[in-house]
């Protein structure tokens, strides 16, 4: 079924909105959400939280594209549940992510949690990500947003994993910079 | 991690764009290989430009720089080494290298080298490899020392004279258990990284004379304090030469290649493959995790791995073939002095840079043309590797005295500086331990003073000041015991045998042992022009207690000492040992304050690291 005919579903307020988006994108999204929780429990809960995020977002929210939207909520949802459990339980790997982020910080001070904040970085992620080639961009959304494992991309983009870190780790580097030079302080 | 949090939910806002490409995009290997192809040739023709230009131009701005308030003294002698420098793969991310690689230019491969040594090579090496130093007093929080005493939740754990690793009961000497660590290694060093527990051990086989040396790394869970349980381990050919954690990182360096004698282990050349075994399953070497350093002429090699302990994988590893001298690193370097040597004695030193923090990276050379010097310890404080080492100057052909010699070299932006501090007045000039600060270096040094009837040794103090790639020497009148005359104090104090006699207190003041009984120096080194010593001790630590050393040190001005008491009879046979905890006031006329005293029983002598 095309996006525009589950979405029509939604603003239907049908019930067959939710199965058709699960027979389409389930196992997409499955597996974004299993590689931040790493836990089969928690991603069936969190499943259904995104689905649920879905049917309550639409109408009147009408996505562009319904896979990155749905694969926003999912990722979010995911992320809280991250924070929910205790430090011993959290995905290694997503420690590791957040941890390889941390580089990118150019100047800490006290927490300003505001929608209106992260937007402003998202903007500056965008501008970073139209300056870095096509195959930067690529591995560094697989990498930050889908959370793809190194062994993964490098399968993907058929290079050594050494590369993919090689290339990340001085993607890193200039998204410091480049943050640093959009004023943004986190 | 609640910044890094922020940034993890801006991406978010990320572009549905970016989001399909990452969806979408494939790679045309041939297309990218092409791209390749064109980068290293590109990289080839700038390394040979600046191979021409460095020798022609960078010769000409090492001409004895010398600072205005440097004091030298004038000599006609002084002679300053031209340094080269060669990058390695900076800079450019587009291009980076798929490894370290071979970073030799006369071998393709471990093949070539190891049959091209079969056949003319002297299989032996001229002495053994250096032990390595690690270097974290300019680096991260997150670098971890190896210890052989951990306390957790109320246990301490200590590695027990046999080797095995014994639980006992924090504060007590009451013994709850000990690790089963199997009964043909010996626990060698420890680490404690949240509940996990690292021991890294050793096994020496073979005969005296032709040890075989492997090492091993067995990771524990802690979660239950007094019953570990062994999660993963592994095991290493090759002598254990350095080992240190970066946050959950472990890396584990090893020799093999040159027995204690000197001489290549094995008669079969080819067997010189580095090992790593999982569970007795070997993990092979791939051939782009082989790096060729210079011109090897004899067998010897390092092999690094990088351990993720809290993942349980192997990250990376990579084997060093080479003439290797000293290993030295810091949490996101390594580095591998190699002699090259050039006639019966001259032997000029050659350092390869790696970057480590996502793998070993190839980072540049810094080379020595046409004299005959040796690197002694680097330290690296952001881009830039600071080197201390001699030079040896003749005059007429014949050996005259060894010069300092101190180096700065910054990599990334191809820049260096040499300066040579000349020691007419430090006669038979030896570095016996170098010291590094985040912006100085203090050389000790021993000197030899020969007279018709005696031989005698003191040691005397070089600062050495680095801003940038800016260096000052600084010299004083200050003169101190050469140590070495401690019985046994060679093998107390390091993990790896080395002395340590400098022992920082913080604010600029250290601790150092002196020749007298028991003796113990002060010395106020917070100003390089003006260092003095603030207290000299002369026998007043209680009579009848021995020294035995003084490296815990719990904060700027407390240190416990072990001491051994002997019996009534003056004997060593029936010693008590103690540890004593003092506090250091240096304004009092008797600076050490005795703050508590604890009796251990004899190989249950552990203090604890507050």
């Amino acid at each position: 079924m095309e996006d525009s005919q589950i979405i029509a579903l939604y603003f239907e307020r049908s019930e067959e909105a939710i199965h058709e988006t699960d027979r389409k994108y389930g196992s997409y999204l499955k597996t974004l959400v299993r590689r931040i929780l790493r836990n089969v429990q928690d991603a069936e809960e969190i499943m259904n939280d995104t689905y649920m995020g879905a049917w309550n977002a639409i109408p009147p929210t009408r996505p562009m594209q319904l896979r990155h939207f749905l694969s926003r909520i999912a990722r979010n949802l995911s992320f809280d549940r991250l924070d929910h459990r205790t430090a011993k339980k959290r995905c290694p790997e997503a420690e590791i992510l957040l941890s390889e982020l941390e580089d990118c910080i150019p100047d800490r001070r006290s927490e300003v949690e505001t929608i209106w904040e992260a937007k402003e970085i998202g903007r500056s992620l965008n501008r970073f990500l139209e300056e870095v080639g096509e195959l930067e961009c690529a591995i560094f959304v697989s990498r930050y947003y889908y959370v793809c494992p190194v062994k993964e991309i490098a399968a993907k983009y058929q290079m050594s994993e050494r590369r993919v870190k090689y290339l990340l780790s001085g993607m890193r580097t200039r998204l410091k910079n480049h943050l640093e030079k959009d004023g943004v302080i986190l | 991690m609640k910044e890094s949090r922020k940034l993890n939910e801006a991406l978010e806002y990320i572009d549905d764009r970016y989001l399909t490409l990452a969806e979408e995009t494939e790679v045309s290997k041939k297309k990218f290989g092409n791209r390749q192809l064109w980068g290293w040739c590109v990289a080839a023709c700038l390394c040979c430009v600046l191979i021409i230009v460095g020798t022609v131009s960078l010769q000409k701005k090492c001409t004895k720089p010398i600072s205005d308030k440097q004091q030298m003294a004038d000599s006609q002698d002084f002679v300053t080494p031209d340094i080269i420098i060669i990058p390695g793969n900076l800079g450019d991310v587009q291009e980076a290298p798929e490894s370290a690689g071979p970073t030799s230019d006369t071998y393709e491969n471990l093949e070539e080298l190891l049959a091209y040594l079969g056949e003319h090579g002297e299989l032996h090496g001229e002495r053994e490899q250096k032990d390595a130093t690690g270097n974290d007093s300019v680096d991260n929080m997150q670098f971890i020392k190896a210890r052989d005493v951990i306390s957790y939740e109320g246990y301490v754990y200590r590695i027990s004279e046999e080797g095995n690793v014994q639980i006992y009961k924090e504060g007590t000497s009451e013994l709850i258990s000990e690790l089963d660590t199997g009964t043909t290694h010996m626990a060698k060093e420890l680490f404690l990284h949240q509940d996990r527990l690292v021991v890294i051990g050793n096994f020496e086989e073979g005969n005296e004379l032709e040890p075989e040396y492997r090492s091993c790394i067995e990771i524990y869970s802690v979660t239950n304090p007094v019953n570990p349980e062994i999660l993963d381990s592994y095991v290493q050919n090759g002598k254990l030469s350095a080992c240190y954690m970066v946050a959950e990182r472990l890396y584990l360096l090893t020799a093999d290649g040159v027995c204690a004698c000197g001489y290549s282990r094995l008669s079969d050349v080819n067997e010189y493959h580095p090992k790593l075994y999982h569970k007795e399953t070997e993990i092979p070497y791939q051939d782009s995790e082989i790096s060729i350093l210079g011109e090897p002429d004899r067998v010897q090699y390092v092999a690094a791995t990088t351990l993720n302990i809290r993942l349980l994988e192997i990250e990376e590893k990579q084997a060093f073939y080479g003439n290797i001298e000293s290993i030295s690193y810091g949490s996101d370097w390594l580095a591998f002095v190699i002699a090259r040597q050039n006639g019966e004695r001259t032997v000029h030193s050659e350092v390869y840079t790696f970057d480590t923090e996502w793998g070993y990276i190839y980072t540049g050379k810094i080379g020595m043309t046409e004299q005959d010097s040796r690197i002694s310890s680097i330290s690296k404080l952001g881009d830039t590797y600071r080197m201390l080492g001699t030079v040896t100057v003749m005059e007429d052909g014949q050996y005259t005295r060894e010069d300092l010699m101190a180096i700065t070299a910054d990599l990334t932006k191809e820049t260096y500086n040499c300066q040579v501090l000349d020691c007419t007045d430090y006669p038979y000039f030896m570095i016996d331990e170098i010291l590094w600060e985040q912006e100085r270096a203090i050389v000790s040094a021993a000197t030899m003073q020969v007279t018709e009837s005696d031989i005698s040794h003191t040691n005397r103090f070089v600062f050495v000041e680095f801003y940038g790639t800016e260096i000052t020497f600084w010299e004083n009148e200050l003169s101190a015991d050469h140590v070495a005359g401690i019985d046994m104090m060679y093998w107390y104090g390091s993990p790896f045998g080395q002395l340590q006699s400098l022992i920082p207190l913080g604010n600029g003041i250290y601790l150092r042992y002196n020749a007298t009984p028991d003796g113990l120096d002060i010395y106020d080194f917070s100003d390089s022009v003006n260092p003095v010593c603030i207290y000299r001790s002369e026998g007043e630590i209680p009579e009848g207690c021995r020294l035995d050393f003084a490296n815990v040190v719990y904060d700027f001005q407390t240190f416990g000492i072990r001491m051994i008491t002997p019996d009534e009879n003056g004997e060593y046979r029936n010693v008590s040992y103690s540890w004593r905890v003092y506090q250091v006031d240096v304004e009092a006329k008797w600076p050490f304050v005795l703050l508590s005293e604890v009796p251990v029983s004899p190989g249950v002598d552990y203090m604890i690291q507050q």
